[in-house]
């Protein structure tokens, strides 16, 4: 890699109370500020109708916030610059790859519409199609190129005018399961060497984790938890989260000093299983699936199934009793 | 079993094809040889001036119509398709109005329009002093043709601007492309196919046109009219029959052509 690739570019990107109603009165987002420095990854996680593309697409200068609200790079406010002017790079769901253009007219389609001269341009693309590994394949019309290499074409278009930032809109999630975590971690490698500002969008958790240097976990129009990954999957803000984010058992029950209603959170590497004895919570084993690292089994208790690990060479079966502890430092109570 | 009734399914269209368009049309191929001129009649077509001079005519309105009505409706339908205003859905079903008026009510509305006592008539006599009226000549032709040629175009371009993604757009949008490019770069490549399909439909119905050049005219030679005269009042039948296959043969001919060079277009990028 040379200095120039290494050096972070773009811009820091402040986004202040903005929100947008739709016409109808449909509130996609509430009134949200946001504040990434330049050079990170922010990955937008939640459910579709969470506002997470609506906010993807304030910040592109697709959609403007409503009245009051503000999009700011670099501390230059942009709400009002339309997306033509705003030098943005955008990867689509769909790729939205021009399918008149090769491989290389797709990539270098920005710098010919800057005017940029054909030489200087032609070397741009060529050393973009270099860095994604698609060199060869450089004069194929786009319709002769597998998904994931025309999500990495998308990527290289978009990186190719030097955007101050790099918004993807689900940029995995027209792949098959096998190929979207392969590409994850590509994706991942190649956002951290471009070292560029980003925004993924993606309502896939295992995803989120392996992009983003920050989630932001969105609910219903509104950022429920920002942090690190670590953050969002150890210390889940609320409910919400902790049901959305890895897999999580609930169970209900009591809070004690005002008897209110609460679901007691806890992932399945927190829960110890052990031989039953007297005065422990026993469980029954309805189901065991043996992973290679480990083996997940799936307990009922009282009536609800718990999910939890043991190492693989416990030979643990359906139809076992099992006593059954959580390690409270891990478990998460949320009032219902 | 699969291959019995394969052949079940393509009956249909092989009788059609048979009955309708083999059958005709290689009984009429023997029927201009059978004239006073011969097999000549064929090579009259060409070296006849007044023949020639009327392909040359038809070529030039169909064409003519044909761009017009692309142009046309090629902004129209991306208009229509991506933006929502009151009456719009009114306007499309009154697009699909006109699909079912005969060529005759066609001229005839071209004559109110554009005829001695029109509407162009009157304003111009009372802005300038002076009728204009062009019903009875081929400008009269051409504008009755986009009369009922432009609806059909606008729908068929419409249903391929609703099915282009959307994200193309934007994707050209944020790498800086203006509307204008837009529309050369990535819309116009999007909708070619499209727009050749519509555009061979409609110069095929402009060359074979009669209705509306039979109301508005005794002084239009376009090709299908000269056909009839010849046919019906001439009874010129040998010639009739030759002037028919021309007229065939040349407009698939134009649109190969067309389709071919569209064709390379898209490929070139």
């Amino acid at each position: 890699m040379t200095a120039e690739e290494t050096t972070a570019h773009g811009a820091s990107l402040s986004i202040r109370r903005a929100g947008k109603t739709f016409p109808g009165g449909v509130v996609a987002l509430a009134p949200t500020d946001l504040d990434l420095p330049a050079g990170e990854i922010l990955v937008l996680l939640g459910p579709s109708g969470c506002g997470k593309t609506t906010l993807l697409r304030l910040v592109a200068g697709l959609g403007a916030p409503d009245p009051g609200g503000a999009v700011l790079f670099d501390g230059v406010d942009v709400t009002t610059v339309p997306i033509e002017r705003r030098r943005v790079g955008m990867v689509f769901q769909s790729y939205a790859l021009f399918p008149n253009m090769t491989v290389a007219e797709n990539v270098g389609y920005g710098l010919k519409v800057r005017g940029e001269p054909k030489s200087s341009r032609d070397a741009e693309v060529g050393r973009l199609l270099d860095m994604v590994g698609l060199a060869e394949l450089s004069d194929r019309p786009v319709d002769r190129i597998s998904g994931g290499q025309r999500q990495r074409v998308a990527l290289a278009r978009a990186i190719a005018i030097r955007p101050k930032i790099l918004l993807l809109d689900e940029p995995l999630s027209a792949l098959d399961a096998a190929l979207r975590e392969k590409l994850r971690i590509e994706l991942a490698r190649l956002l951290r060497r471009f070292a560029i500002t980003a925004i993924h969008v993606t309502h896939d958790q295992a995803e989120a984790m392996a992009i983003g240097d920050r989630i932001a976990v969105m609910n219903q129009g509104r950022i429920v938890q920002l942090g690190t990954p670590e953050d969002v999957y150890v210390r889940p803000a609320d409910r919400f989260v902790a049901g959305f984010v890895g897999v999580m058992n609930r169970l209900p029950g009591r809070l004690l000093p005002g008897c209110g209603v609460a679901e007691a959170f806890f992932r399945p590497e927190a829960v110890a299983v052990g031989p039953p004895e007297a005065g422990s919570v026993v469980a029954m084993v309805t189901a065991a699936t043996f992973f290679g690292a480990y083996r997940r089994l799936t307990l009922d208790v009282a009536g609800h199934a718990v999910e939890a690990e043991v190492p693989a060479e416990r030979p643990v079966r359906p139809g076992d009793a099992v006593s059954l502890a959580v390690d409270p430092a891990r478990l998460h109570v949320f009032p219902t | 079993m699969t291959r019995r009734f394969e052949f079940l399914l393509l009956l249909p269209a092989g009788v059609f094809v048979l009955a309708f368009l083999l059958v005709p049309m290689a009984a009429l191929v023997p029927v201009a040889g059978s004239g006073r001129l011969g097999w000549s009649a064929y090579l009259a077509v060409v070296t006849e001036p007044r023949y020639r001079a009327t392909m040359i005519s038809t070529l030039v309105v169909a064409a003519a119509t044909t761009a017009l009505t692309l142009a046309i409706a090629t902004v129209a339908a991306q208009f229509l398709a991506s933006r929502r205003f009151p009456g719009r859905d009114l306007l499309v079903a009154m697009l699909t109005f006109p699909l079912a008026f005969p060529g005759v009510v066609v001229g005839f509305m071209v004559i109110l329009l554009s005829g001695r006592l029109g509407l162009v008539a009157q304003a111009s006599e009372a802005l300038f002093g002076e009728r204009i009226v062009f019903a009875y000549s081929l400008g009269g032709l051409l504008v009755g043709y986009l009369y009922f040629s432009i609806p059909r175009v606008i729908l068929t371009v419409m249903a391929a601007v609703e099915k282009l993604d959307p994200a193309l757009v934007e994707a050209a949008r944020s790498l800086g492309a203006g509307p204008f490019r837009i529309q050369r770069d990535v819309v116009l490549p999007a909708l070619a196919p499209a727009l050749v399909a519509a555009g061979a439909l409609c110069f095929a119905t402009a060359m074979g046109a009669f209705g509306t050049a039979f109301t508005l005219a005794t002084r239009i030679d376009v090709l299908p009219m000269v056909i009839y005269t010849e046919f019906t009042l001439g009874g010129n039948v040998a010639i009739a029959a030759a002037l028919s296959i021309a007229l065939g043969l040349v407009t698939w001919l134009a649109l190969a052509l067309a389709r071919n060079a569209t064709g390379a277009v898209a490929a070139a990028g």
